[in-house]
């Protein structure tokens, strides 16, 4: 049986560095269906994507990257993809990296793979504002969860169908990524984390500013915790029943 | 004196239910919010009307200044609505955003299923051609 994987590309005005990222990931993944999905942008990132033959799911205006990816997660589940990696649209992903992504959750027994900048010596330095909320969310992390996962703000993922039908019905909004491992962790998902390498930021700022990523901070970190007094709910059986994790054999 | 406030506020607390009822007519104003502000202008009715109602009220829960009662309890409805409009409004943005998605995803199918439509058509179209 063949995977069929999906590319899950959120962009929010990248009319620049799409085709680049599309090629990219065509020159590894011939065979992959590359799914961008446009945030309401203001320039030509829509069009863009059409002319470069991807799927485009063309939202009617800004949800921000929570409720993009989730989109792309939507589809992924409804046209019963087997893997989704999730991909920025803003070059910061490498795809030769994937592989590493792909191996691991082709080993079995996890659900969901991360790309993690801080694993290995990849020499990789974030902007402060960025680095202190990593830490924060490295110790609040291994506070609800009982374990580190060091780069839980990295947008770089791979997901089996079981995370995909279950993150495609609850995602978090508008700062996800720290987020979406743990509600995954304390559904019963297992999530593991891979050393990537990724590009320098090409062109463009961060969203992260410092004052923004303190807000966020302080939200994020009551999600979390508000989650962790939820239930710990158990896996639906439509999404046992689809956990069948990829055997590489 | 003490009539020309009951009157005035019996008077306002009229206006609100005209105002309400005149909403709902209009529909502007669904049933549940309807009752609530139909609701909060009877018991300011009331309350104009049996002015020892503040009193009594105010010994109970141990208040030395009865006013303050009726200041307490406009707080407190006024805090519990503001809250009941944040969750519906968290609910809002859910729905819609669960409609932008869903909007997404039904322009991308009619997209594919308009294209094949179209090949379908030239399909038809050469094979007229090759009749012809």
């Amino acid at each position: 049986m063949t995977t069929r994987l999906v590319f899950i590309v959120p962009a929010y005005n990248e009319q620049e560095s799409l085709p680049a990222v599309v090629h990219d990931l065509r020159e590894h993944y011939p065979a992959a269906e590359v799914v961008v999905i446009n945030d309401g942008s203001t320039d030509g990132t829509a069009g863009i994507a059409r002319f470069l033959g991807v799927t485009l799911l063309d939202l009617p205006y800004n949800l921000g990257i929570g409720g993009t990816v989730q989109t792309g997660l939507l589809f992924a589940a409804r046209e019963g993809h087997d893997v989704a990696v999730q991909f920025d649209g803003d070059g910061q992903h490498r795809a030769d990296q994937v592989a590493r992504l792909l191996r691991e959750l082709g080993r079995g027994g996890c659900d969901a793979v991360i790309g993690s900048r801080f694993l290995g010596p990849s020499g990789y330095r974030a902007p402060l504002a960025r680095r202190v909320g990593i830490a924060v969310f490295r110790a609040v992390n291994s506070l609800v969860l009982g374990r580190t996962i060091t780069d839980s703000t990295s947008g770089f993922r791979a997901y089996n169908r079981a995370a995909i039908s279950f993150l495609a019905r609850d995602y978090p909004h508008d700062y996800p990524e720290p987020e979406s491992v743990v509600t995954l962790c304390r559904h019963g998902f297992e999530v593991r984390e891979v050393a990537v390498e990724m590009r320098e930021r090409q062109g463009g700022r961060s969203s992260i500013t410092l004052w923004r990523s303190l807000y966020y901070m302080c939200k994020v970190i009551l999600a979390i915790a508000v989650g962790a007094t939820r239930r710990a709910v158990g896996r639906t059986a439509d999404e046992l029943a689809s956990a069948d994790r990829l055997d590489p054999r | 004196m003490n009539s020309q406030v009951q009157i005035v506020s019996i008077l306002g607390s009229a206006l609100v239910m005209l105002l309400v009822f005149h909403l709902i007519r209009r529909r502007k104003l669904r049933e549940e919010y309807a009752l609530l502000w139909f609701g909060a202008s009877l018991v300011l009715i009331l309350v104009a009307v049996w002015r020892d109602s503040l009193e009594y009220a105010a010994r109970l829960l141990g208040v030395a200044y009865p006013p303050s009662v009726l200041l307490l309890g406009v707080i407190a409805v006024g805090f519990l609505l503001a809250m009941h409009y944040s969750v519906s409004l968290s609910q809002l943005a859910e729905q819609n955003q669960r409609l932008a998605q869903e909007l997404a995803l039904l322009r991308h199918d009619l997209e594919r299923a308009g294209g094949r439509n179209q090949l379908g058509a030239n399909q038809l179209g050469a094979n007229q051609l090759g009749e012809g």
